[in-house]
């Protein structure tokens, strides 16, 4: 999407944009924002831009899954160097600094002592807007991988396995992460389905660490990739997406 | 000769970013995205009308691009 033009008076034409859109666009704001206007014209959008709003930034995706009591890692965000390292000496290294905004595991950096952790907050001092937000992470002690489910409307259409590449330690598939199956028990599903559940729910990848207490969520994406996960299964993805659109057409 | 040389077919064009000569093979499809070997800058094809191409400047992966 190089360009469009929304405006409130300005009412997409119902021909050419139907009733139920599933929104698909790469860049966030632009998705965001062209949501909000779709919803404004009266239009269902999947996933909604509240949904999107609260996948879109990792610290309101972490209160709004905690506040609902699905399991997190242990989190800090903080607004200054000073904070920031006084939250992780609580936290006891390593850590892990996230941007609070962004995806495919960019700018994720693991800390394991307070000279590196000086360093990279000081360079994150000088950005501007969301990355002056220090989302500070403990490094949870997992395997060297992570579990991705796709939950689409009150169904996990599947499980993955993501590993980490050689020479990597995240699991993102846009890292190179390779993906197995997983088969999921019936207390893992409610515990993704309740966390749909808990930013809104619709169509989402929610990520879950294998901690030595049990699965944390730590990431629900809102435009779900699903490269990796539909290549180690057999799974008809696409068709599960295409049949839940289709029922909330019919609303 | 047993065999003859096939010349690729050029398309002669400047870069929108410092003018330099860009050549692209004559088969090229809108939405390509080529590097003009003067400055660097990545262009995508945003339009081919006969031997005519019309330039806009590449969007690189944002930090808001992803899931």
């Amino acid at each position: 999407m190089r360009g469009l033009i929304l405006a409130s008076n300005n009412i997409p034409d119902p021909e050419n944009f139907g009733k139920v859109l599933v929104q698909r666009c790469v860049s966030y704001q632009r998705g965001f924002h062209t949501t909000a206007f779709l919803e404004q014209a009266g239009k269902t959008v999947i996933n909604t831009k509240d949904v999107a709003q609260i996948c879109g930034n990792k610290a309101i995706t972490t209160t709004t899954l905690e506040k609902s009591g699905i399991p997190v890692p242990r989190t800090a965000i903080c607004f200054s160097i000073d904070t920031a390292l006084e939250a992780i000496k609580n936290m006891g290294y390593p850590v892990v600094v996230k941007p609070v905004l962004g995806s495919w595991g960019r700018g994720i950096i693991p800390i394991k002592d307070i000279d590196t952790a000086r360093g990279i907050l000081e360079i994150n001092e000088g950005e501007h807007g969301t990355n002056q937000v220090y989302y500070v992470q403990e490094m949870v002690d997992r395997p060297p991988r992570d579990i991705r489910s796709i939950v689409v409307g009150d169904e996990v259409v599947t499980s993955v396995y993501r590993y980490s590449a050689p020479g990597e330690w995240r699991t993102n598939v846009a890292k190179g992460g390779r993906t197995e199956p997983y088969k999921i028990g019936s207390a893992e599903e409610d515990l993704f389905l309740r966390a749909a559940k808990a930013v809104g729910g619709g169509i989402l990848g929610i990520d879950a660490m294998e901690s030595p207490d049990g699965l944390l969520i730590h990431e629900v994406n809102s435009t779900v990739e699903f490269r990796g996960a539909s290549s180690a299964t057999s799974i008809d993805i696409a068709s599960a997406i295409i049949r839940y659109s289709h029922s909330l057409s019919k609303r | 000769m047993l065999y003859k040389e096939v010349k690729e077919k050029k398309m002669k064009s400047n870069c929108i970013e410092c003018d330099g000569g860009i050549e692209v093979s004559d088969d090229v499809l809108k939405g390509e995205i080529v590097t003009c070997s003067e400055c660097g800058q990545d262009l995508e094809i945003s339009s081919l009308n006969g031997g005519s191409i019309t330039f806009v400047k590449a969007e690189v992966e944002g930090e808001d691009w992803g899931e």
